[in-house]
């Protein structure tokens, strides 16, 4: 069994094995994996970590399955980038960007969690795996689908960005575009996963899945030199990655890995999709759904599921939440690219105009570590950017063509 | 006051079945307590130790989350629709391996209704994943 002692419930502690259950018979609380922590003291040392591969699966024993990694051997230890011309523009003196743009295979974050959960659901004996999602997440399960040469179901809205859509279909998964937003997707994911018995990652498969966003955390800390930077700031859509992170910072100071963790975490959404933010903001433990609107489509869960546990998070590491506007947004993928030559998604917009936001107020101290986590590549939302950014200099193929052009732009740049 | 109560499939092993039930109260908290009354357990899968209406319960009158009326002092008149639906759809009572059959496995029950939310908000009696 390796190190997951079984499933648990979050909210009464029930224990359950670990197979594919997510609800708790109970009290109809969400599933959590429940480890060995003894024989992962044992297990997991810096040594041991350091010696691993260059990827997710040097933390293996923190992650929960029973064997080795059978999908995304590639998946992880992404580059936590120091930013130090964004860090001038913002004024700033120590921040971190954690690059997961270009994680493997599909250039988001969601790769961690999928590489997890479709090992998890092979060794469950299961041979269709599915998702409700906003993109990142069926390109990620039809990727790792197509590597594990099973069948996949990816169900998306109907109106996501085209990039997400050819960058599910490229896998040959079945794509099922849903007339309704995120939350009716969802909801009917459910109901499809109790009638087929197909492995949704993030519905009977979803305490599994969502272990793998720990690593995400795990490498902040390794990469930083073993230490917790004191403020990481994390888009959030069901809440899941925000509540990983931290309790990804826990065990490790739980195995002792690291010394403490002082970290404040803060949680990043946009203004047309900011139920946590809103609780957060309101002192209210009570997520009140909101209908999403905003181009930041990958955070558009307006009834997040771990909604709550984000929120607790946000309090109990004594951190914050903003919002973003879609102006905003834009505005910080564009500063981002333009400092420090990261493409990034719509969320990883979010989560800058976010930090910023923070700073500005003074919630963030302009002299502490800052980690902004950055999710996903822009090449998937190009959508947002499309009448943002400025044509090009259009000219005849001759160097006079060139010259009068480059003098016009001077002109133009002087006068901006 | 004689409301209606829909009871979930995961709790009618404790109404004898039973997917709707009529019970009278004045107010949501009286209602489980009148719930309690003629179906024992019942109050324990609603409420925790502290009497504390559970996080993943949804309590809907006429389709209202309490959450956003009163809470466990939202009132009740005659002839109220007062439904209970657990947040995180599907689940609850499978077995949790891998069906025999590829296809069409696992009853899943009778849905209950979809509840709306707020004036304007998403229907909030399904809490999904991401």
């Amino acid at each position: 069994m390796g190190t997951i002692k079984g499933l648990k419930c979050r909210e009464c502690g029930r224990p359950y094995p670990a197979k594919a259950l997510h609800v708790c018979e109970f009290c109809f609380g969400p599933l959590e994996v429940a480890y060995d922590y003894e024989a992962l003291r044992r297990l997991v040392s810096r040594r041991s970590v350091e010696a691993g591969p260059p990827s997710i699966w040097r933390y293996r024993p923190l992650l929960p399955i029973e064997g080795e990694a059978a999908v995304g051997r590639a998946c992880g230890f992404t580059p936590l980038i120091r930013a130090r011309n964004l860090a001038r523009a913002l004024g700033v003196r120590e921040l971190y960007l954690k690059n997961d743009t270009v994680n493997h295979p599909t250039l988001s974050f969601k790769d961690r969690v999928v590489a997890v959960a479709v090992t998890r659901a092979l060794e469950m004996g299961f041979q269709v795996v599915a998702c409700a999602s906003t993109g990142n997440l069926a390109n990620s399960v039809a990727a790792h689908a197509a590597e594990a040469g099973i069948k996949s179901f990816v169900f998306i809205p109907a109106d996501l960005e085209q990039g997400k859509v050819l960058g599910t279909s490229i896998y040959n998964p079945s794509v099922v575009a849903v007339e309704g937003n995120y939350d009716e997707v969802n909801r009917l994911c459910s109901e499809v996963a109790d009638k087929y018995g197909w492995a949704f990652v993030n519905i009977n498969i979803r305490p599994y899945y969502a272990e793998g966003s720990k690593t995400f955390g795990y490498e902040i800390a390794e990469q930083l030199g073993w230490r917790a930077p004191q403020h990481i700031v994390v888009p959030a859509a069901g809440g899941s990655l925000i509540t990983k992170i931290w309790k990804g910072l826990q065990e490790l100071r739980t195995l002792e890995l690291i010394a403490d963790v002082p970290t404040r975490m803060y949680v990043a959404q946009a203004e047309g999709c900011g139920p946590i933010v809103n609780s957060v903001k309101e002192g209210s433990e009570t997520i009140r759904p909101v209908r999403p609107r905003t181009i930041a489509k990958s955070l558009a869960i307006g009834n997040p599921a771990d909604g709550y546990y984000a929120y607790k998070v946000v309090k109990d590491s004594g951190g914050w939440g903003e919002h973003a506007s879609d102006a905003e947004i834009v505005e910080a993928m564009k500063l981002l690219a333009a400092t420090e030559g990261i493409y990034a998604e719509t969320a990883g917009g979010v989560t800058l105009a976010a930090a910023m936001r923070l700073i500005a107020q003074g919630r963030i101290p302009r002299d502490e570590s800052l980690v902004v986590c950055i999710t996903g590549h822009g090449l998937k939302t190009q959508e947002a950017v499309v009448d943002a950014l400025p044509a090009p200099l259009q000219i005849k193929p001759t160097l006079k063509s060139f010259d009068g052009a480059l003098a016009a732009a001077g002109v133009l740049a002087a006068a901006r | 006051m004689s409301v209606t109560v829909r009871i979930p499939t995961p709790l009618r092993g404790l109404t004898g079945g039973q997917g709707e039930v009529k019970a009278s109260a004045a107010s949501v908290a009286e209602l489980i307590e009148a719930l309690e009354g003629q179906y024992t357990g019942l109050r324990a899968r609603l409420c925790d130790d502290h009497g504390q209406l559970r996080r993943f319960i949804n309590i809907y009158v006429n389709e209202e989350d309490i959450r956003f009326l009163q809470g466990a002092q939202t009132p009740l008149k005659a002839g109220d629709q007062v439904s209970i639906v657990p947040a995180i759809a599907g689940g609850a009572g499978k077995g949790g391996g891998v069906p025999a059959s590829a296809g069409g496995a696992g009853a899943a029950g009778r849905l209950p209704a979809v509840a709306r939310g707020p004036a304007g908000g998403v229907a909030a009696g399904f809490r999904p994943g991401h």
